[in-house]
């Protein structure tokens, strides 16, 4: 999972100076997904495919090389199941 | 080199974190994860203005890495500042600069070849769209043949682009310094690449084929699909230029009409405009078999 750290704004000094560590893991970009990749981690044979090509470090690893989907950052892109050699990231449809 | 034999020998470590404001299934967001995670922590990001500054949108960012936003035409600039900087400081610091084609192609060129003509130590990575893509997809000198963008616009007098793509791997590669193409779709020759060009002292530049869902028009989870037609096609060779030699390293096994069909930018394509891009990528085919290409000894 992401880390969340404090910034704090260095008052008016011209440009604007961030002194974040990934501030923009705040942000809820879950909501913008319409379908949902849902892996099955009983297929699933560790390529590390998903992780490596997701666009929005959505998918992350457990100590035991198993991807995770963090649907608070999944955009919903379906990039995962496209890819997944053994395809066993399946596609559902996002209910209300 | 090789040491990046399989995708378990990549670095876990994720320098970027989701919360951004790129589109689903961007390939300029992936290009910038990849790279970062052979690039490490000590790095300084530079970037010039295009779709990859809306990630650092004050007060946030996605990044666990130092980054610099500069104006369009002067990222090389300002990476030649740094690099400067962290020398009289003494650190050794990494300075990656990741801009859009169209400030390397058309806006950022001169001082891109200053930098390196200055020999300075930066990897560039320019991801391309074939478009000016922050801006609402305008023609770019990266736009394919008969490409439909907003300035080139497909209509009962217009055909698209009428114009081809410039070469900017073989015009970097011309300067004398390490320059490759890439493409998503082969991450591990990608992230081979990066890492060569990282350990490279002095300039090192790479072109990566970046797919675009919103300029492209095509469903977003098909980007790495394209990404590897347009290798297969011919339309995208691999290559890497050393010391003034080309090593190509694809080859052409599919016809070029797989490769548009996938794209809205490309579908209202006759069977003569296809036939005509199919011969502009045969031409350019025919002189890497024949090595006629890439000739530096005419000076």
């Amino acid at each position: 999972m992401t880390k969340v750290l404090t910034y704090k704004y260095d008052g008016p000094r011209g440009a604007p100076v961030m002194k974040a560590d990934a501030s923009a893991a705040r942000v809820d970009t879950g909501s913008w997904r319409v379908n949902r990749p849902v892996i099955d981690l009983s297929k699933c044979i560790k390529c590390h495919m998903c992780w490596l090509d997701c666009p929005d470090g959505a998918i992350y690893l457990d100590k035991d090389g198993k991807p995770h989907v963090d649907y608070t950052f999944c955009k919903g892109c379906l990039v995962c199941a496209n890819e997944c050699p053994v395809k066993c990231i399946a596609v559902e449809a996002e209910k209300k | 080199m090789s040491e990046l034999q399989t995708i378990a020998d990549i670095p876990k470590e994720n320098l970027l974190s989701g919360g951004t404001a790129a589109c689903p299934g961007c390939g300029s967001i992936t290009g910038l994860k990849m790279a970062l995670l052979i690039m490490g922590k000590d790095t300084v990001v530079v970037n010039s203005s295009g779709c990859m500054t809306l990630l650092c949108n004050y007060p946030r960012t996605p990044l666990r890495v130092p980054w610099i936003h500069n104006a369009i035409e002067n990222a090389p600039s300002t990476a030649s500042g740094i690099i400067r900087a962290a020398k009289r400081l003494g650190k050794k610091l990494n300075v990656l600069c990741y801009c859009g084609d169209g400030a390397t192609y058309d806006i950022g060129l001169q001082a891109l070849s200053a930098a390196i003509a200055r020999n300075e130590d930066f990897v560039y990575i320019c991801y391309n769209n074939g478009s000016f893509g922050n801006t609402g997809d305008q023609w770019s000198t990266a736009t394919p043949l008969f490409a439909n963008t907003t300035t080139t616009p497909v209509g009962r007098k217009s055909r698209g682009n009428t114009l081809s793509r410039k070469d900017m791997a073989k015009i970097i590669g011309a300067h004398g310094c390490y320059s490759a193409t890439a493409s998503l779709a082969y991450p591990l020759d990608y992230l081979r690449k990066v890492k060569k060009a990282k350990e490279i002292k002095g300039p090192a530049y790479i072109e990566l084929l970046a797919h675009c869902p919103t300029d492209w028009h095509f469903d977003s989870g098909q980007g790495m699909k394209i990404s590897r037609l347009a290798v297969q096609t011919g339309v995208w060779p691999l290559y890497e230029v050393v010391d003034g030699v080309l090593y190509l390293q694809s080859d052409k096994t599919r016809p070029v009409e797989d490769f548009l069909k996938t794209q809205g930018r490309f579908k209202h394509l006759t069977k003569r405009e296809t036939a005509a891009i199919q011969a502009e990528v045969d031409k350019e085919w025919d002189m890497y078999k024949t090595g006629e290409y890439w000739k530096t000894d005419e000076y």
